[in-house]
């Protein structure tokens, strides 16, 4: 694995990084903080980077458990005012409100899930990645990859329920 | 299981569409016919469906760009701020943090041992896997006069692990319990640093033991190489390297030894502290160390004075690589002081867990009866193992009333009796399980287990605990700066005032302890503290949930009747843990770290050992962890950072 400068890091996974953030969230200022923190952190410690550090894996990983916090941390505070961007060509007010609404209830039911099975829920369903790259990120079978999905999305569909069948 | 149970587990799969057509089809019969999966269908389209629309959302180039600047520009920010600052604060702040603190005073000890360690490594040129070794005495001298253990679990599911996914983990623990000379009483202090390598091992189609174990092994190894453990890395162990103040001799071979079946090898080094380091710590302090090589190799230590062992104890495990009998270290004078076999079990510490390997080979080989005393300095423990032909009966364990005596005040929980069982379960299965458990009014607080080939014994004396400060209100308790990893959703309330413990401030926690069947598991914790002792004193209910009332709704009813954990009763279909597993539950303890943060931790252990080809192979055993995450305070990145990047030795 080629060690590479730090610049050559948010260069490349800058993007990554805060997409994913986003998504998970819906708030691209939100994002943008999980952004900062992620990558602030890494400097932090840049100096013990001895090129062998799996980036892709790392940050997927790390982005998302940065995003989850985020959003437990939102859970008693002023949370997503913003509304998703997927949402915008949405032209029907109520329907914008209830994907919204619905949106932030999946962000803080991800923060109640084990955290292997929200990183997989998210890496799959919200990041779109096959069975086979959630694996190898995160160092786990694709049985495993499919039991965790199966139970997070068990488990997020019940707690969403209010929310998801009108 | 009937249709709808299996149904229902397809669903997921069925909404994703990776269902084979067979089962498909079944699944869309059972849908017809059944509203409540009907619905649960309609629920996960409906989430499958949000997921896709959040997926298609993207963030414009101009955010991005702003975001990579917005980093760089705080990075110069950081890093102006660390230059200017650096050399003014750094030598003060390295001062005051050793010399505020003892444990790292004693690291110390580590860096002269590491260093001396690996010149020799250097000039024996021997293959010793030294660092392993040096990493472990290391963690052991920072808390030199206390008992210190570390113990290394390997652990992996087999591939028919009731529908559990697959995992491996290797979790490597460390206890301490330190003499607190102002007080003169010990108190139990302890952290445990967890290593998961989960998910390595799959498809596990042939569970040979010596290749799986080997696999492990060598896994083990590579992850260490490569750092690549998801590590839980709970202390900083860089500021080891400067750090001076102990001597160290060389060790050498000190004799041979057989126990039980094995011939092994007893080197034994010495340390000793400088005297600035004596006066500083106002204790003698030495450090002795046997490497027993064998086919199960281990590492002694002892820690005293020069005239006085104060401990003894064996470290398990250490996989230490001894190139041959020849291989030889010097030493000048050394405290050589080899143990009896008597004395190797007298074990003078309240150790919380201890490994008792002597007592397998002498309970295999010697003696259809096997009596095993255990002492701490003032009261006893009597443990005794009988068995008949190889078959193990029921033991017996006696506990001194040491409360009513009064002379053990730190011994906060007071044992009347105890009773245990070992039980012996027969079946295609279950061939060679061993089980037991003890009990005490219903809850679960000493446990230990045999393995099936009886390698070893654990076990687990009661649990006590301390807090150096007198703790008056809860608010004074430094609560564990720990993130919730494995469980984030845990609630932590404070209950009313009990007769039952008159006095203490009741901590109630609900979590959640991990997928079983299929499902997480809300367990239910009370804690009670003793605000009038001088040292944390907590006590242990510990209640599962009952199924009925599981499937109705996740949390807890406000009345909720609580159900004692009753062992018996877990084989009752009504709880949601009724497993046919043998099973033991560990009732851990508080834990501080050298920070000083303390952290309840409590583990589930599931052993079962498997017939396979003649042999018993042990293979599901899994252990959950939970911390309690105290709203956050911690920034649980910190956990998941590369150890590549914090190992202390390469």
């Amino acid at each position: 694995m080629q060690k590479i400068s730090y610049n050559e890091l948010i260069e490349n996974y800058s993007n990554v990084v805060l997409r994913t953030a986003a998504r998970i969230l819906g708030n691209t200022q939100q994002a943008q903080d999980v952004h900062q923190e992620v990558f602030l952190e890494i400097w932090r410690r840049w100096h013990k980077y001895n090129g062998r550090t799996n980036w892709n894996a790392y940050l997927y990983r790390a982005t998302v458990r940065s995003a989850i916090r985020f959003a437990k941390k939102s859970r008693t505070g002023q949370f997503i005012q913003q509304q998703p961007e997927a949402l915008a060509n949405t032209s029907n007010p109520d329907e914008r409100l209830r994907v919204a609404e619905l949106q932030q209830k999946l962000a803080l039911s991800l923060a109640k899930l084990p955290k292997r099975q929200a990183q997989v829920f998210v890496l799959s369903r919200i990041e779109g990645l096959e069975h086979e790259k959630i694996a190898g990120l995160l160092g786990c079978s694709q049985k495993t990859v499919r039991v965790h999905l199966h139970r997070a999305a068990k488990r997020l569909a019940r707690e969403l329920s209010d929310y998801l069948i009108e | 299981m009937n249709e709808h149970k299996k149904i229902n587990e397809l669903l997921v799969e069925y909404t994703l569409g990776e269902l084979p057509k067979e089962q498909t089809s079944a699944v869309q019969e059972h849908l017809e016919k059944c509203s409540e999966c009907s619905s649960e269908i309609k629920r996960l389209e409906a989430l499958l469906e949000h997921t896709e629309h959040i997926r298609k959302s993207s963030v414009d180039n101009q955010t991005c760009e702003s975001a990579k600047q917005a980093i760089l520009r705080t990075v110069e920010q950081e890093q102006t701020k660390q230059q200017t600052s650096r050399f003014d604060i750094y030598p003060e702040i390295i001062w005051r943090t050793i010399m505020n603190s003892r444990t790292i005073k004693f690291a110390a000890a580590a860096a002269i041992i590491i260093l001396v360690f690996i010149v020799f490594h250097q000039f024996t040129s021997s293959s010793i896997v030294w660092a392993d070794v040096l990493e472990k005495l290391g963690n052991d001298i920072k808390s030199t006069n206390n008992i210190h253990i570390l113990f290394t679990i390997r652990m992996a599911t087999p591939q028919h692990n009731h529908g559990e996914p697959i995992d491996s983990r290797i979790i490597k623990g460390e206890y301490w319990i330190q003499r607190n000379p102002l007080r003169g009483k010990a108190v139990l202090e302890g952290e445990q640093t967890n290593y998961f390598t989960e998910d390595k091992f799959v498809g596990l189609d042939h569970q040979d033991k010596q290749w799986f174990e080997t696999i492990i092994k060598k896994e083990s190894e590579r992850q260490t190489l490569l750092g690549q453990f998801d590590a839980l890395v709970t202390g900083d162990f860089s500021s080891y390297y400067n750090l001076a103040g102990f001597k160290i001799s060389t060790g050498q071979v000190v004799g041979n030894e057989i126990i039980g079946d094995e011939k092994a090898t007893i080197y034994q080094f010495t340390c000793t502290p400088s005297e600035d380091m004596k006066k500083e710590s106002k204790l003698p302090i030495q450090l002795k160390c046997w490497i027993r090589n064998s086919d199960h190799k281990t590492v002694r230590m002892a820690h005293g004075s020069p005239d006085k062992l104060v401990t003894t104890y064996d470290l398990i495990e250490y996989d230490v690589k001894i190139p041959s009998d020849t291989f030889t270290v010097q030493i000048p004078e050394g405290y050589i002081k080899m143990l009896t076999p008597e004395e190797r079990m007298k074990i003078n510490v309240p150790a919380n867990i201890i490994l008792l390997k002597e007592a397998y080979y002498k309970a295999r080989k010697d003696l259809p009866d096997y009596r095993m005393i255990v002492t701490n300095e003032e009261g006893y423990v009597k443990y005794q193992i009988a068995r008949q032909g190889k078959k193990w009966r029921r033991d017996s364990f006696q506990w001194p009333v040491l409360k009513k005596k009064g002379i053990h005040p730190d011994i906060s929980i007071g044992f009347d009796s105890f009773w245990t069982q070992i039980k012996k379960i027969s079946g295609k299965d279950g061939e060679n399980r061993e089980s037991t458990y003890m009990t005490y009014e219903d809850k679960a607080v000493l446990g230990y287990w045999l393995k099936g080939d009886l390698e070893s014994i654990y076990l687990k004396l009661p649990n006590y605990y301390a807090l150096s400060n007198t703790v008056d209100t809860l608010e004074q308790v430094i609560w564990p700066e720990i993130g919730n990893l494995d469980s984030p959703d845990s609630f932590v309330t404070l209950l009313p005032s009990s007769e039952k413990y008159p006095g203490c401030i009741g901590i109630r926690v609900e979590y959640i302890a991990g997928a079983r069947r299929n499902d997480p598991v809300a367990v239910l914790v009370i804690y009670w503290v003793d605000p009038s002792k001088d040292y944390m004193c907590i006590r242990f209910e510990h209640h599962q949930r009952r199924k009925a009332l599981w499937e109705k709704n996740m949390a807890w009813e406000p009345n909720e009747p609580i159900v004692p954990f009753d062992m018996e009763q877990r084989y009752n279909d009504d709880y949601i843990d009724g497993r046919q597993n043998s099973r033991i539950v560990e009732i851990t303890d508080t834990a501080q770290s050298p920070q000083g943060y303390w952290y309840p931790t409590e583990r589930l252990i599931e052993s079962n050992i498997l017939n396979y080809k003649g042999e018993s192979v042990e293979s599901p055993r899994r252990i959950e962890k939970f911390y309690i995450d105290f709203e956050g305070s911690i920034d649980s990145s910190w956990f998941e950072w590369p150890s590549e990047l914090s190992l202390p030795i390469k």
